[in-house]
């Protein structure tokens, strides 16, 4: 268990080294939050009611701060490592090493995301309480922020075990190129990491609740900014500990046929 | 102008070249399209927003604003496919001091460090996406477009592009100075997405600012609002003076950062 301890130790030292970049990503929300700002401004306007998908003007910008920020502070990269890893042969040393590569992932990126976590969490509220000072009308309660607590580490994990999943792809395809990319822009969209998922109408979103995906973002967020209800949050919490559950299996599936074809070329 | 013309031909030889080599490596090329598509679904949910609200943003109907998304895709593809892939790797040819490659070749090396590579894939894919919602958006509207809308259409784009070209260049020269600029460029690139809607959500202060100081309004809003016929005598004249005005203080930027480059391999 110690090993793990260092390479949780590793991976904040990692986030602390780097964290020009990663305050960088934060501030780039700036851009699509703003878009949104006016966008939701426009349409709220001309819209009649007050309530757009179910939401206020105030709840809307609220989900739309909140899930920038939020799949920005969940955002891997572990998944080119990882295919480095497998294509140049730097696995070869922890196969012959007693340490659980997937273990050993999970934790340097918790611990990555332990670095940054308290200060993402405080930004989300400081944006927060921007909304709530213009709406007048405070958009999150204590008992939602304190729940939100424990299901962002779920989020957490959750997110690291979809993006172990999409890494060991490169155990099968001999080019990456931007498929990674590709497939995270897919996840943020299903996610709810832009909109919420209401906006695909009644059917498409049912299906979206029942994915993994709405389970890192969309879930969270509406649990902070409170229009998950009771039943919803209960639910969801269901939901999302069987998605880690079953993301847990698929990736300790994937990894053990993975290393049937690893070839450790260059290693 | 014979210069102009080899540094054409020249250009013509590099974008062969890149394709040649993508081809050779083709899941580079289909991921690319992959990547492509992904982010035009991110983009098209804004526009499943307006069209399901149905409602006019700043007194611009949502068939307004697919033609507005349409180009807004149309001047992604030059610059995803043809600026960025370049801009951004100015800084680690810096660092390595492959650089030194380039000075010693007989073509600009502003030229040859900024068009060197292409990608055909991301450049065709973002093209053929925006000019099929521009088409639908225009026919919605029943809007004619003749030969010089094409033209003029087309005369924006490409003002539109140097102005992007130019734009996104600045910060990088910094490269020469301070070597790493990484996550500079990681900001930057962000603000392409503000034309991801028209500008005319914004207010009227950003509006001015987007338009007039750091001019990324223009790159993908002047042409639609030329198609749409909605562009000011003064517009259509700025989309013109400041894409020269803008090509030529980056160069004259480039120039003189450029003098500040000490190899760095040796």
């Amino acid at each position: 268990m110690r090993k793990y301890y260092y390479a949780l130790g590793l991976g904040i030292q990692e986030t602390m080294a780097y964290r020009a970049d990663f305050w960088l990503g934060i501030v780039s929300a700036v851009f699509p939050i703003a878009i949104q700002v006016f966008m939701w401004q426009a349409l709220y306007q001309g819209v009649e009611g007050s309530h757009l998908y179910g939401r206020t003007h105030a709840q809307m910008l609220a989900y739309a701060v909140s899930a920038s920020l939020l799949w920005r502070l969940l955002k891997t990269g572990f998944e080119y490592e990882i295919n480095d890893d497998i294509k140049n042969g730097g696995l070869s040393k922890y196969v012959i090493r007693p340490i659980a590569y997937p273990s050993y992932r999970l934790s340097c990126f918790l611990g990555q995301k332990a670095a940054v976590l308290l200060s993402g969490i405080a930004l989300i509220a400081v944006a927060l309480l921007c909304v709530g000072l213009y709406f007048q009308a405070s958009p999150v309660s204590l008992p939602r922020a304190m729940l939100f607590v424990p299901i962002l580490i779920g989020a957490l994990v959750l997110n690291f075990f979809i993006f172990f999943c999409v890494g060991m792809w490169a155990f099968w395809l001999s080019e990456i190129g931007f498929i990674f990319e590709a497939v995270r822009i897919v996840i943020v969209v299903l996610s709810g990491g832009i909109f919420p998922l209401e906006i695909f109408g009644d059917a498409v979103c049912r299906v979206l609740k029942l994915l993994p995906f709405n389970y890192a973002v969309g879930f969270p967020v509406d649990v902070l900014v409170g229009t998950a209800s009771r039943s919803a949050i209960l639910t969801g919490i269901m939901l999302q500990l069987f998605w880690i559950g079953m993301m847990i299996l698929i990736s300790h599936g994937l990894w053990n046929l993975g290393k049937k074809k690893y070839l450790a070329a260059g290693g | 102008m014979r210069e102009v013309k080899k540094h054409l031909i020249l250009w013509g030889l590099l974008i062969r070249n890149s394709l040649m080599s993508q081809l050779e490596y083709r899941a580079n090329f289909y991921s690319g399209i992959a990547m492509e598509l992904g982010y035009f679904l991110a983009k098209i949910v804004y526009l499943l927003v307006i069209y399901q609200t149905n409602v006019p943003i700043n007194g611009l109907t949502p068939d307004e604003v697919l033609v507005f998304f349409g180009t807004y895709m149309v001047a992604t593809g030059p610059y995803a496919g043809m600026f960025m892939i370049n801009l951004f790797g100015i800084s680690h040819q810096v660092q390595t001091g492959e650089l030194d490659l380039l000075l010693v070749k007989p073509v600009s090396t502003q030229f040859m460090l900024t068009l060197k590579r292409s990608d055909l894939a991301l450049l065709t894919t973002d093209v053929l996406l925006g000019l099929a919602a521009v088409s639908v958006g225009l026919s919605r509207m029943a809007i004619s477009v003749g030969v010089l809308d094409v033209l003029g259409y087309l005369g924006y784009l490409i003002s539109g592009s140097l102005i992007a070209y130019s734009m996104f260049l600045l910060p990088q020269v910094l490269a020469f100075r301070l070597v790493k600029t990484n996550a500079l460029t990681g900001l930057v690139d962000s603000s392409w997405d503000f034309n991801n809607l028209p500008m005319g959500i914004y207010n009227r202060l950003i509006q001015q600012i987007g338009v007039f100081i750091v001019p990324i309004f223009v790159i993908t809003n002047f042409p639609a609002l030329f198609l749409l016929r909605k562009l000011s005598l003064l517009y259509a004249v700025w989309g013109i003076v400041g894409a020269i005005i803008w090509l030529f203080v980056s160069s004259l930027l480039f120039q003189s950062e450029l003098k500040q480059y000490q190899s760095a391999s040796s």
